[in-house]
Formats: structure tokens, C-alpha cells, sequence
């Protein structure tokens, strides 16, 4: 080998070098300018950009490596966090945790009640849970590459009815203000960016149909509630077109629960919520009147209402 | 003799088909137009105008002419439909807690109430005008006001007796623990009797004392036998309470249903048995029933 060759050689290997070293500085680059998207941009399709790229981005190679990083799952809740302060909602407050060195947030009519974070979703299909940390309930799924999320309605009523209603005795008036910014947030993502959404027994639309998980419900459970009414002023009445009993709560709301109508011999059954506004949901219903609370959750082995199952199979 | 024809017999039957005939059409044109007219009151007396002079016009000894009554029974499915529209419009103002439900042409079943698992009460006779009740339902109710003013329920006797025996096997339940102990102890004390060699004076007083531990043991493996059956016993128990309970309630509502309409019981009662008379006086008062309010 001449000397030349020999220079030559070294040369291309510090051009190599320097070449994977850019290449590492162009991410670092391209990383916290997309860190500067996520916490500054004013617009709704920079935000998701910036939070989905960020999520799935690993910004590390062999050549260049950054000591300080957020995790992946930070992003979500920076970007839930960010959306809904566009909308001018300052519920959801987040911030650093540095016992286990994670971004954790809480719900401000909950605060000190609840703390909430993201986890991730390690199948293949990506995505992650917004989760209560001390009860590990997992209350919703999100993915922002498939524009999806889904509530998850046992975690639901495990955090908010039992937990926090029943075992802390925190007030209905304060349950629905803590939900509220999680329901906001979902409309938002299903208005601004066109999510496919799934409120589960959040959902306050006449339309919606909260399904039971089991098939074939036994009539003895609705004589239950049937026999409970009897010291409430409310009466439980026969559905007309259908198998199934309507429960009058006032003038204006009513829960019902029937056999959808189906070809299928399986009978499915189903809560309604009946009311004028369209306001009120079965969770509304399940944390403001004892009578339907305590029966549901006396018989929630055959009253629980399903979720996604491809999602919150257990 | 018998070929003969008498002229005068023969003229006076001639005249008795013809008088007849024309009873007969005339009460069928005045039937056909009162239900062209849509005028119920008229049917109900021409149906049955022996009950009707005396309930609605208080003239008694009107008996019906069975010769022409009977000239529309084998319409009275269609008769008991064509009447029911006007009579459920008013039964369903002064009675407001029954439902119908025509099962076949002119037959209708009542339904007390229309809460959950309801009851089926019984009939509507239409054309009779009156509910013809079920009569061990109407019993039951019946004995529920009657248990009111005891301030009691139809079935909280039975419902107190069930749970009793719940709770009994629920201890016997919780007290196996306690049991084992027990046997074992009395175990031990029957192994001493056996074994001591008494004073054969004694022998009687031994025998005794080994009955019994004997007898104590027998009595607490019956009660172990009872506790294993008795997860399944309270479970059955619980839903014969919770039928008990169902019954109970149905009961409340449709007591309280018949205060709400009438006071009480026997105003309730009263107005079953004026019903004919209510109804068609109704009507004839002119007003249809559709007017009233």
C-alpha cells in the first residue's frame, strides 16, 4: 500500500465517520424540532404530525447517542395535554415525574385523587392506554396513526364508580367534571382530525346502544331492579316492541335495557339512555342514581357492558 | 184425520211465520242500523233488552224474546270487536291501570298494569260488559288490602321465614371451624369412656355417658351434611325470595293503582259491579266517549 492509498483510505473513513455522525445530528435535528411542533404549533395537523413521528421515533444510533430523552408514551400526553389547551380546557394538567422519571398528569377536579399517564401498546398494532397509575385501570386505547380510540368501560366504572364514588366518596358533580375533559378530548380528536371514536358508556347520544357482554340475559336480574323500585318513586315498565324493561327516572330521562332487535336466535341485549338533550350517558346514570348503581354492580358478572374486544380482551 | 188440513189452523200458523218473520227483520234492520250508526247504546239493548230495561230504563219484567236474541249469537266474536273500540276508549279513563290484548276476534285478556312482569287479570266480557277476573289473582289482591291494614304484605311472612333459614345455614356455614373442633374433642372424650375399666357397678353410668357422646356426634355430622347442602339450599332460597319479592311488589303497584283511581278497594269493587249500568249511561247521556273528558 503507497502512502497515498494509504491517506486515500483514511480519509474515506473519517468521511464515513462524519457521515454517520451527520446523519445522527440530522435526527437529533429533526427531533426536537419536532419537540418544538409538539409544545408550540397553533395547528391541529402539526400537532398530530409531531406527536406521531415523535412516538415512534428512535433518535439514538450507534454513532450518536442523547442521554436525555422523553419516552415514547410522554408524547401522547403531551399531545392530549396540548390539544385540549387549544380548546382553551386547562383540566388536564402535566407534568414531571421524577420518581419514575415519566410525564404524569392529573385531572384537576380529581387532583391528588388520580394520577394519569400513557402506556404503550407493545403488539404490532402500536398505540397506547391512558392509564390511572395507582389503580393501573386502563381507561382508554388511542392510536394516532389509525386515528382511533376507544374507551374502555369496565376500567371505566372500576376508577370512576367504584373507586372514586364509591370507596373515596368523591361527589357525582366532581366524577362527571373529571370525565368531562376526557369526553372533550375525544370529541375533539373525532371533529379536528376525523378519529373513528368509541365512548363506550360515556356516549350521550339517544342512538347508542351500550351492549352487554353476555348474550342471553337471564329475566331474573331485571326482576331485581324491578323489586328494588318498589321504594323508589321510580317504576320499572314493559318495553312494548320488545323484550326489555324501561326504568322512568324523571320527566325526562329514562334507561332502558332490551333484546336488540336481530335475525340472529343469540339474544343481544342492551342499555339505552332516553333523554331530550342527549346529554346524559349510562355512566352519568350509573354515578348519579344508587337504585342503578348498586344493582349494576351487584350484578355486574351478567350486566357488564362490552368494550372494543379486539382491544380489551382479558 | 191426519191428511186433513184445518183451514183455520193453517191461516193462524200462515199468520204467526209471517208476524214472526217480521219481528225477526225488523229486529235485525234496527240491529244493522244501529251498527251502521255506529250507536253502541242501541245494540247493547237490542242484545239484551231484558237487562237493559231494567239496569237503564228501571223497568223490570222485560224478557228478552228468545226467538230473535239468538238470531246474532254465532256473530258475537265480531259483535264483541265492533263494541270493544268504543267500551276500551272509556274503561281505559276509568280504569287506567288495565291493558287488553285481543288474543283472538272479540276476545280480549286484561293486564293489570303496565309494569314489569305484570299480570294477566282475567277477561273483558264485552258484550256483558264486566270483567270477568281471574280468580286467584283477584284473591290475591283481595287478601293484600286486606294484609294493609295490618300494615303487612302478601308474602312477608313466608319472605321473613326463608330468610330465617338462610341465615341458619349460613351460620351453620360459618361455624365448621368451630364443628371440627368439637368432634374432635368429643372424639376424645368417647375413646376414654371405651377405654377406662370401670367398677362393674359402674357399667350402666358408662353405657350412658358413651350414648350420649355418641348422640352429640351424630348431631354435628347432620349439621355438616346440612352445610355442604347448604351453599345450594340459600342459593335456591334466594330466588324463591326474590319471586316472593316480585310478587310483593306487583301487588304495591297495583294497590296503588286502584287507591289512586278510586280511594279503596271497595269503591273499586262497587264500580265493577255498576260497570253496565256506567257504561250505558255513559252513552246515553249523548255523549260519545270520545267527548268526555
Amino acid at each position: 500500500m503507497t502512502s497515498e492509498e494509504e491517506s486515500m483510505s483514511t480519509a474515506s473513513q473519517l468521511h464515513s465517520f462524519s457521515a454517520n455522525v451527520k446523519e445522527g445530528l440530522e435526527l437529533g435535528k429533526k427531533y426536537v424540532t419536532l419537540i418544538d411542533q409538539l409544545v408550540d404549533t397553533q395547528d391541529n395537523e402539526e400537532l398530530l404530525d409531531a406527536a406521531a413521528q415523535l412516538a415512534e421515533l428512535s433518535v439514538d444510533t450507534e454513532f450518536v447517542k442523547f442521554q436525555h430523552q422523553y419516552k415514547p408514551q410522554d408524547y401522547y400526553l403531551l399531545f392530549m395535554g396540548r390539544l385540549l389547551e387549544m380548546h382553551d380546557r386547562k383540566e388536564l394538567s402535566v407534568s414531571f415525574d421524577a420518581g419514575n422519571k415519566n410525564l404524569s398528569s392529573v385531572l384537576m377536579p380529581i387532583l391528588g385523587q388520580a394520577k394519569f399517564s400513557f402506556s404503550l401498546e407493545r403488539s404490532e398494532n402500536g398505540g397506547a392506554f391512558f392509564v390511572e397509575e395507582i389503580t393501573k385501570q386502563k381507561l382508554f386505547y388511542i392510536n394516532l396513526q389509525r386515528r382511533m380510540l376507544r374507551f374502555n368501560n369496565k376500567a371505566l366504572v372500576n376508577l370512576f364508580v367504584i373507586e372514586l364514588a364509591q370507596n373515596q366518596g368523591v361527589d357525582e358533580e366532581v366524577i362527571e367534571q373529571a370525565v368531562y375533559p376526557l369526553i372533550a378530548f375525544t370529541h375533539y380528536l373525532k371533529q379536528d382530525f376525523g378519529f373513528s371514536v368509541d365512548f363506550g358508556i360515556l356516549g350521550a347520544s339517544n342512538d347508542t346502544e351500550y351492549y352487554l357482554e353476555n348474550t342471553g340475559l337471564q329475566l331474573t336480574i331485571i326482576d331485581k331492579l324491578f323489586v328494588n323500585t318498589a321504594e323508589t318513586d321510580y317504576m320499572l315498565v314493559n318495553l312494548s316492541d320488545r323484550i326489555g324493561a324501561r326504568l322512568q327516572l324523571d320527566s325526562d330521562t329514562a334507561l332502558e335495557l332490551g333484546v336488540t332487535p336481530s335475525s340472529s336466535q343469540i339474544q343481544y341485549w342492551a342499555f339505552k339512555v332516553d333523554d331530550k338533550r342527549q346529554a346524559v350517558s349510562f355512566f352519568d346514570l350509573l354515578v348519579r342514581y344508587p337504585l342503578i348503581r348498586e344493582w349494576y354492580l351487584d350484578n355486574r358478572d351478567e350486566l357488564e357492558v362490552k368494550s372494543d374486544p379486539l382491544i380489551f380482551a382479558d | 184425520m191426519t191428511n186433513e188440513v184445518d183451514h183455520d189452523d193453517q191461516k193462524s200458523a200462515n199468520s204467526i211465520i209471517d208476524e214472526q218473520i217480521s219481528i225477526k227483520i225488523t229486529y235485525l234492520q234496527k240491529l244493522q242500523q244501529a251498527v251502521a250508526d255506529h250507536d253502541d247504546q242501541q245494540i247493547f239493548s237490542l242484545l239484551d233488552n231484558q237487562r237493559y230495561s231494567s239496569a237503564i230504563e228501571h223497568r223490570e219484567n222485560e224478557e228478552n224474546d228468545l226467538g230473535i236474541v239468538n238470531l246474532v249469537d254465532n256473530l258475537s266474536d265480531e259483535l264483541s270487536n265492533y263494541l270493544s273500540a268504543n267500551m276500551i276508549k272509556f274503561l281505559g279513563k276509568t280504569y287506567p291501570f288495565f291493558y287488553y290484548e285481543e288474543y283472538q276476534r272479540g276476545h280480549f285478556k286484561i293486564y293489570f298494569g303496565n309494569w314489569w312482569d305484570r299480570r294477566e287479570f282475567g277477561e273483558l266480557d264485552v258484550l256483558n260488559i264486566r270483567f270477568v277476573f281471574n280468580q286467584t289473582e283477584y284473591d290475591k289482591l283481595t287478601q293484600s288490602f286486606q294484609l294493609a291494614k295490618e300494615n303487612k304484605r302478601f308474602n312477608s311472612g313466608k319472605i321473613e321465614e326463608i330468610s330465617k333459614e338462610n341465615d341458619y345455614l349460613q351460620s351453620l356455614i360459618d361455624n365448621q371451624k368451630e364443628r371440627e373442633n368439637q368432634k374432635d374433642e368429643l372424639q376424645g372424650q368417647l375413646k376414654d369412656v371405651s377405654t377406662r375399666t370401670g367398677m362393674p357397678w359402674e357399667s350402666g353410668k358408662q353405657k350412658e355417658a358413651r350414648q350420649d357422646l355418641v348422640d352429640q356426634l351424630s348431631q354435628l355430622e347432620d349439621q355438616d351434611q346440612q352445610a355442604r347442602d347448604a351453599l345450594k339450599t340459600i342459593k335456591d332460597n334466594e330466588s324463591r325470595v326474590l319471586a316472593l319479592s316480585k310478587e310483593n311488589t306487583i301487588l304495591s303497584y297495583e294497590q296503588k293503582s286502584i287507591i289512586d283511581t278510586f280511594g279503596n278497594f271497595d269503591d273499586f269493587e262497587s264500580a265493577n259491579r255498576n260497570l253496565y249500568a256506567d257504561y250505558l249511561n255513559t252513552l246515553s247521556n249523548g255523549k260519545q266517549v270520545e267527548d268526555r273528558d
